[in-house]
């Protein structure tokens, strides 16, 4: 039997986590949010390629990190870069994964009192869904991947039966043309899909873990990928189905794809509350493993225990999630969360790569 | 010691069950009222007591419970239903003034019509007469939109008091399959994308005759102004329906000219090509409606019902008959309305998006110079359960 203290993961529930990382907030905004960038119908060619980049950066991680075996990122980082360089970008990371768990946390905030909880207030979800987060991370690992292997089944299900009955609604028209004016807008929308599946720098973390880490790379291939195919099922019917106006115009236009059609004669006629519920796992899921790598960073950082570090984040999570005042701030504050991830986690893993080779061979 | 945590755990325990209680925020069900429908007209009334621009209705459904409590508010008897007015210079504020006068909040999630009167919607534009229906976080995106050329509010009172008006309506526009006269439903959600992509559009007129609902013709949106310029007939609802190839079932008559007497085709399946040309900032469509169904009524010779010069001939007639119908109304959107309601642009978009780029500016104005062609192929399949 597994006991608590078992910290290794096999591939497939590498796999597992990464996915349940990258799907979260994106899965209700990106529709709009790539709408926007691209204008034309071409909206999943640019979640393709954004997929592709999020595959590249990603596996130059797990290269990285398969390099040192049974290490992290914050442990290794100053073996490559010395104390201090590799101490400020650990530290710089710790900072990212602590802001992209207030940003989870508060989108999850919103949607909730918006559509489900109205009147209750927003402190009182937050705690108890931030609660509930650190019952889970307090554990480790193990039982995280152990969740997330019950959280990605049931969101596939739920996932797939609700998409496919907004056939319905879907008209194959309006995603035509297919490149009708050029590759330019695609391109312009390749940045905000990339973000969208940011996720695989978790491989910095877990790849310490796992039972295999040379298949680091297959882990984040597999992820990005099936994760590609959740998104890209998301675009596709969203804008046939509420065409791309429609996307542009909606706050939440996966929701208010989900809320535009009833079924009548079946056990449930509205499925929206469906929809969000699998939502909401997706968002605790990215919540719980944000914070435990912020707090696994900062605990192989300062070498000190690992919990302590998880219950002090707690509060200062809390607080960073009620810092936006509007839902436009909210919306910001993903941005710069992306803009800064962008470079921590495309450029700033290749240099280590690169100078983890040249020490490499100025040993030999 | 292990008393102490026994009890401590007890406390937390119990705690943690009050939370399990129930929702923070929950009301009864026998305390809300369900609001149904909305109809929207314009204020004319001259008091100083009703201001605003609106005037609003909205229709709420009684529960068993609230018909006795209501007595004292005058309303008569068994009605299902419930209509209150009241005036505002935006709906919000209208539907929220009606909290002076009732005890029981509105709650909009199952509201399934939206009735706005041809002449608010002449002088106002749909985004913001819909502003707030397109808002609201309890409103569904499946809620249906009408115009009336009437005054609106009247379609929510019906003769027979058992009759709910806001169901009546959404279930008259299911009936796509017995007849074409019926425009796809235009549901809130759809009407959203319409109006922010500035699309023109129609939307179903209904209005009461003899105390009954009729759902008659349709009004025309322009997508630039989102005001209505006009209304369509029922007849040239059924040449949008041709021209689109929307419908899903129904019949078309024709008169035998030689017998001066009706045939009737029934419709199994249409459907409609529209093919869009670009010569500089001249644009042409072609349309080609394809439609297969059977002979269902013969007046003018029954006893060739099954003869195939027969059939021909009247395959002939009925072809003639919807082409008529088609270049009618697309002659009347493209004339007098100047406004593409039939999705040219849309065509144009998808097979030149270039020039749609180009075009779309203007294209109300481009639109009602293009020169479009229709040409119409049906095909008798069977003649029913008599032979001759």
């Amino acid at each position: 039997m597994n006991t608590g203290s078992n910290n290794q993961i096999s591939t497939q529930q590498a796999i597992v986590i990464l996915i349940n990382y990258i799907l979260a907030a994106g899965i209700l905004t990106l529709p709009r949010t790539s709408a926007e960038q691209v204008g034309t119908p071409d909206v999943w060619l640019a979640v393709l390629i954004g997929g592709g980049i999020a595959i590249a950066a990603g596996s130059v991680m797990a290269r990285l990190s398969a390099r040192y075996p049974g290490q992290t990122f914050f442990q290794y980082s100053s073996v490559i870069a010395g104390r201090w360089i590799g101490g400020i970008v650990s530290l710089a990371m710790i900072v990212y994964f602590i802001s992209i768990s207030a940003f989870e946390v508060r989108t999850m905030a919103e949607v909730t009192c918006f559509f489900l909880l109205e009147g209750t207030p927003n402190w009182a979800i937050v705690i108890a869904f931030m609660w509930v987060g650190i019952y889970l991370v307090s554990g480790g690992i193990d039982p995280i991947a152990r969740l997330f292997e019950i959280i990605l089944p049931i969101t596939i299900i739920i996932f797939a039966i609700v998409t496919l009955l907004s056939m319905r609604i879907f008209d194959f028209e309006r995603l035509r043309p297919v490149l009708g004016l050029g590759f330019s807008p695609v391109l312009k929308g390749v940045k905000t899909t990339t973000l969208a599946f940011l996720g695989p720098e978790i491989m910095l973390i877990i790849t310490a873990f796992m039972k295999r880490p040379p298949a680091a790379i297959k882990v984040v291939v597999g992820g990005v990928s099936i994760a590609a195919a959740f998104y890209l099922a998301t675009v596709i019917l969203v804008i046939g189905g509420l065409s791309l106006d429609g996307a542009r115009a909606s706050t939440w236009p996966t929701i208010d794809l989900i809320r535009s059609f009833e079924l009548k004669g079946l056990l449930l006629e509205r499925f929206d509350s469906l929809l969000l519920t699998i939502w909401i796992m997706q968002i605790f899921s990215t919540f719980t493993i944000t914070l435990y790598a912020a707090a696994k960073g900062a605990s192989d950082l300062f070498k000190r225990e690992f919990k302590p570090f998880a219950y002090c984040f707690l509060p200062i999570i809390f607080l960073c999630a009620m810092l936006p005042k509007n839902i436009n701030e909210t919306f910001q504050l993903g941005d710069t969360i992306g803009d800064i991830a962008l470079y921590l986690f495309g450029v700033v893993p290749l240099l280590f790569l690169v100078l983890s080779l040249l020490r490499r061979r100025k040993k030999g | 010691m292990n008393l102490w945590r026994r009890v401590a755990s007890l406390v937390l325990g119990l705690t943690a069950g009050l939370m399990l209680a129930g929702c923070w925020s929950s009301k009864e069900i026998d305390q809300l009222s369900v609001l149904i429908g909305v109809a929207l007209d314009r204020n004319e009334s001259k008091n100083a007591a009703s201001e605003g621009r609106l005037e609003v209705t909205i229709q709420t459904l009684t529960t068993g419970a609230s018909s006795l409590n209501s007595q004292g508010q005058g309303q008569t008897t068994s009605k299902p239903y419930i209509n209150m007015i009241a005036t505002g210079n935006s709906v919000y504020e209208a539907i929220r003034e009606m909290s002076l006068r009732t005890d029981k909040p509105p709650i909009g999630h199952h509201l399934k019509a939206i009735v706005v009167s041809a002449d608010l919607a002449k002088h106002n534009s749909l985004e913001n007469l819909l502003d707030f229906f397109m808002r609201d976080n309890d409103i569904r995106p499946g809620s249906l939109v009408f115009v009336s050329s009437g005054q609106a509010n009247r379609v929510f009172e019906l003769k027979r008091s058992e009759e709910i008006p806001s169901f009546h309506m959404a279930g008259i526009t299911e009936n796509r399959y017995r007849t074409s006269k019926i425009l796809p439903p235009t549901t809130l959600g759809k009407i959203k994308g319409e109006i922010k992509g500035g699309s023109s559009m129609l939307l179903p007129n209904i209005i009461v005759r003899d105390g009954k609902l009729k759902l008659s013709g349709a009004g025309v949106i322009r997508g630039k102004t989102k005001k209505l310029v006009g209304l369509l007939s029922e007849e040239e609802v059924l040449g949008v329906v041709w021209a689109t190839g929307s419908g899903k079932g129904g019949v078309m008559s024709a008169v035998d000219p030689a017998t001066k007497r009706p045939l009737v085709y029934e419709v199994n399946s249409m459907h409609s090509t529209i093919r869009s040309f670009v010569s500089g900032d001249r644009v042409s469509f072609n349309v080609s409606i394809r439609s297969i169904g059977r002979m269902m009524e013969n007046w003018s010779k029954p006893e060739e019902s099954s003869n195939q010069q027969f059939l021909d001939d009247q395959t002939k007639l009925f072809e003639r008959k919807i082409l008529d119908l088609v270049e009618q109304t697309i002659e009347k959107v493209q004339r007098q309305y100047k406004t593409d309601v039939l999705g040219f642009g849309d065509r144009l978009r998808i097979e030149h998006p270039r020039a749609w780029e180009r075009l779309k500016a203007n294209w109300d104005e481009r639109f009602a110079e293009a020169d479009i062609r229709t040409d119409v192929k049906i095909r008798i399949e069977d003649y029913g359960l008599v032979v001759e």
